[in-house]
């Protein structure tokens, strides 16, 4: 039987699922340290990215399921590994880790099942008076740190007129587990998004309204890396009193999408900041197919010739730009309403792991206390 | 260099076990190893090929030969047209072809093939046991029975349908 040299050995093994890998850590040491490698973690996330290998959609609403993009037939059920009532919100997936909005945040990443409990962080300001507050949370990796950041965003509003007045934000890092009070989010220009979920390169961006266009609107993007504000060029030409407008990410692509009673228009940033490169992807009328009053781009497809849309969280399309024709897509065991995010499988580490080693030993110690001392008895 | 009639130049490739191929240079040097020592000068006489069997070069050639009759219609359908080829070639190889393969693509510098066939090893692979994946790679279980046993408790989730054989 040849021996494989460690590079090839590499080369086949960064092509496997999460599940796969982590069984094979049983195989030898030295594969045990191959697979736990920080190297080989961004080598296997490459590798998926690259090759659209390892993609699934990640719905919560009634409990979490993971759907493998590749054949999108079977919807299989995740049970978070740490106290969860089924239907806080999971927000869009950075390298394969989600955040799960409840209290405290979980950072998890549902394919290795390792999970981070956030440390807690009071609210340093004083509320202002007559005021109630509402805690909004973002999430993002800065790839120049690689860092998975978490912001949190504590809006003070005024009990009757329900303006904002204040607002104290704050950033943890996964690398130093630690939160620190930053400057805060613009508060508030006009929003038309309620918040800055749409994370690409780096940045989690908004939708605001645009002080020199009554009838037009702004991107706001927000560095994770430099934690400055700055806008950006919307498609032209879009008015806001027209569509419903808002923004999204399709596949790499920032995207705006545009949805009436009458269509649905989609547009995507070919190159990510650069104005020039908007370009309609779809622009679809409702006879075409049931109206939907929302629509949510999620992936496209391997070869590039359609996209999955997401419609009223309710049912899945793919769309095929070429024939310009809708198709449903039938999932097996798919609740009735999900909220669907695209997701790369990976086997970035949280750190959680060493909670749960502790936890087992606690575990293994209190049960055999307990099995002593009714042998005792007895 | 071709000659003046046109007709295309062939190649003598050795094997270690010293057996002869004959292959038409365009072929061969899908292979780039193959392709520098030509350009080296190797042309004339025999190109030694000092890590492949003679029989896993008879399946390279086959690959070489196959791949280069694949006509360029237009760039997407050819490469279509090639990855079938390329999936059809890795379809019903053992594990040991397989390895033998991929040890022979990688010596040959020959990047598509090897691709597939790693691919391939992937795919037969993934739902295997670790007592098959150490037989195959022949690979020698350095744990203790306890350290074994613990670090099969971390990810117990990842057993659960697992192709079963004699040790899991």
């Amino acid at each position: 039987m040849p021996n494989l040299p460690s590079e090839l050995v590499e080369d086949i093994l960064r092509r496997l699922p999460v599940k796969s890998l982590k069984r094979f850590r049983a195989v030898a040491k030295k594969w045990r340290s191959l697979i736990d490698s920080d190297r080989f973690v961004k080598l296997h996330l490459r590798h998926s990215l690259a090759s659209l290998s390892n993609r699934h959609l990640i719905t919560g609403g009634v409990g979490v399921c993971t759907v493998a993009l590749d054949s999108l037939d079977k919807a299989e059920y995740v049970i978070p590994p740490f106290r969860f009532n089924g239907s806080e919100e999971i927000s869009h997936s950075c390298n394969g880790v989600v955040l799960v909005m409840s209290q405290p945040p979980v950072l998890w990443n549902p394919f290795s099942r390792d999970y981070k409990i956030l440390p807690d962080c009071p609210v340093e300001s004083a509320a202002p008076a007559n005021s109630y507050s509402k805690t909004g949370y973002e999430f993002g990796y800065d790839s120049r740190n690689d860092d998975y950041k978490v912001i949190r965003v504590s809006d003070f509003r005024h009990k009757i007129t329900h303006a904002s007045i204040a607002n104290e934000t704050k950033i943890y890092s996964l690398k130093t587990n630690s939160w620190r009070r930053i400057d805060p989010l613009p508060s508030p220009p006009p929003y038309l998004q309620l918040n800055w979920h749409v994370h690409l390169n780096g940045a989690v961006h908004t939708l605001v309204e645009d002080p020199e266009n009554a009838n037009g609107a702004r991107i706001m993007c927000f560095s994770l890396e430099t934690e400055t504000v700055h806008p950006m060029k919307m498609p032209s030409g879009i008015n806001v009193r027209d569509f419903v407008v808002s923004l999204d990410v399709t596949g790499d692509f920032l995207s705006v999408v545009c949805s009436n009673k009458k269509r649905v228009v989609i547009w995507v940033m070919k190159e990510y900041g650069v104005a020039d490169s908007w370009a309609k992807l779809l622009s679809v009328s409702s006879h075409s197919y049931q109206r939907s009053d929302y629509v949510k781009p999620l992936v496209y497809s391997r070869r590039g010739d359609r996209v999955l849309l997401s419609c009223n969280d309710k049912r899945l399309v793919w769309y095929d730009l070429r024939k310009k024709s809708v198709r449903d897509v039938c999932v097996d065991g798919l609740p009735v309403v999900f909220y669907a995010e695209a997701c790369v499988e990976s086997l970035v580490s949280l750190g959680g792991r060493e909670k749960e080693k502790k936890k087992e030993t606690i575990r293994r110690k209190r049960d055999d206390f307990l099995s002593k001392g009714f042998k005792l008895v007895l | 260099m071709a000659a003046e009639t046109g007709t295309p130049t062939t190649l003598t490739l050795k094997s270690n076990d010293d057996e002869l191929f004959s292959v038409v240079e365009s072929a061969a040097i899908l292979s780039v190893t193959i392709r520098n020592m030509v350009e080296d000068g190797c042309a004339g006489g025999v190109i030694p090929l000092v890590n492949v069997d003679g029989k896993t070069l008879a399946r390279v050639i086959t690959y070489m030969n196959g791949i280069s009759a694949i006509p360029g219609v237009g760039a997407a359908a050819e490469e279509e047209k090639k990855k079938s080829y390329r999936d059809k070639f890795v379809s019903d190889m053992d594990f040991e072809t397989l390895a033998d393969m991929v040890l022979a693509a990688n010596y040959l510098n020959m990047s598509c093939l090897m691709d597939a066939v790693s691919a391939k090893i992937a795919r037969v692979m993934e739902k295997k046991s670790v007592g098959w994946v150490r037989r195959k790679f022949g690979i020698e279980n350095d744990y203790t029975p306890e350290e074994e046993a613990a670090v099969k408790e971390e990810h117990k989730w990842t057993f659960e349908g697992v192709e079963t054989d004699d040790d899991n």
